[in-house]
């Protein structure tokens, strides 16, 4: 006798549409916490603008000093 | 032909019996506090319980080691906090206190040696080029006449491409924004290491080799405890600090206030002031690793 009242692929089957549809209707559901700051506006600048300050600014600084030791050169 | 299928049992346990002996003698070498760090599991997962027995044996561990009160910190990220980190450009003179506060404050190695801060010289008149960046400079005094200063270290991304490649998940952005690294965990693929476009990431070629007398006993697990040969670090906004409120070991010891660090979730905060009202650049923005190290120009 064939049991076909317990046929896991059709089940399957069968609930994809509704699985479908729960995703679309439960989409504004957000999980975790975004921390994306995407709807605050900052000056943000690309290079070539970054670079365009740095040629026209001189930023003189009036702090003069003896800069501490550099990295040791790795040997490759 | 029935006799050939058959298992053999006394030639298969014959067989086995050096592997058997081999591992006996590795496991009769380990004492149990080395067997249990050896089968710990990924920090995330660990129970309050666990990561506090772990801590308890790592104090004990390192006090003995170094000859000094030890203490090791697990304090998770505090809800509603985002840190952040500016940089004003204009003010860097290049001085490198900034890279050997860091060296001092997480236990870095001397010899060989290791900088989780690496200060870039360029020439004004190219602007930010990183092919004429030099790192070795050396003159009697910074600043040098047309040239400006880019310190670089770990951007902690929003976007970090080097968690998305560790293999064994030994490294994750925690919640309060801070890439970290469960060194227990780092198998030393150095994937991470060949994904960040930063070159943030730094790895023990060998055992790391801090004076006793200059070790920072103050630590937290995903920051400054000593690391071992074989494992890569990196930048964690100071953790150790941050997490109990107070500024990285940088922004600290910086002779012109060139480095800013906060929250960037509150509005009233330093850094969201910088970012709402300067002119703010990410470093390779073009690849979408969305830092949250900005560079900004204060003049």
């Amino acid at each position: 006798m064939y049991n076909t009242d317990n046929n896991p692929r059709r089940d399957f089957l069968k609930k994809i549409p509704f699985a479908i549809f729960s995703i679309g209707a439960f989409s504004f559901i957000r999980f975790g916490k975004s921390h994306n700051l995407s709807d605050k506006k900052f000056k943000t600048l690309s290079r070539s603008e970054a670079d365009e300050i740095i040629k026209k600014e001189p930023f003189s600084a009036s702090v003069k000093i003896r800069p501490l030791p550099a990295p040791v050169p790795k040997k490759i | 032909m029935q006799k050939k299928d058959e298992n053999n049992t006394r030639r298969e346990f014959l067989k086995k019996l050096p592997v058997l002996a081999i591992g006996a003698a590795a496991l009769s070498g380990c004492n149990s506090e080395e067997l249990d760090e050896f089968f710990q599991q990924n920090f995330k997962t660990l129970s309050k319980a666990e990561k506090a027995e772990i801590i308890k044996n790592l104090e004990k561990k390192y006090s003995e080691k170094y000859g000094k009160e030890f203490k090791v910190s697990a304090k998770p990220a505090t809800e509603g906090i985002l840190f952040g980190y500016a940089l004003d450009l204009s003010r860097c003179i290049g001085c490198r206190k900034c890279v050997y506060a860091c060296v001092k404050e997480n236990n870095q190695s001397r010899d060989p040696q290791i900088h989780w801060i690496q200060v870039l010289q360029m020439e004004k008149n190219r602007g930010i080029d990183l092919a004429h960046a030099d790192i070795h400079y050396n003159p009697e005094q910074v600043p040098e006449e047309g040239h400006f200063y880019m310190p670089v270290q770990c951007q902690q991304c929003r976007n970090p491409q080097c968690t998305t490649v560790c293999p064994t998940k030994a490294t994750w952005q925690d919640e309060d924004g801070i890439v970290v690294v469960d060194y227990n965990w780092c198998i030393g693929c150095r994937y991470c290491m060949a994904a960040c476009p930063y070159g943030a990431r730094h790895f023990n070629w060998g055992e790391p080799n801090v004076p006793i007398e200059e070790i920072n006993p103050d630590t937290h697990y995903l920051g400054n405890r000593p690391r071992t040969n074989g494992v890569v670090e990196k930048c964690t906004f100071c953790i150790q600090r941050v997490r109990e409120g107070k500024y990285p070991a940088c922004v600290e010891i910086c002779p012109t206030g060139s480095r800013k660090f906060g929250n960037l979730l509150d509005p009233n905060s330093e850094i969201r002031y910088i970012l709402e009202n300067k002119r703010v650049l990410v470093f390779k923005e073009e690849l979408n690793t969305q830092p949250k190290f900005y560079y900004f120009f204060g003049v």
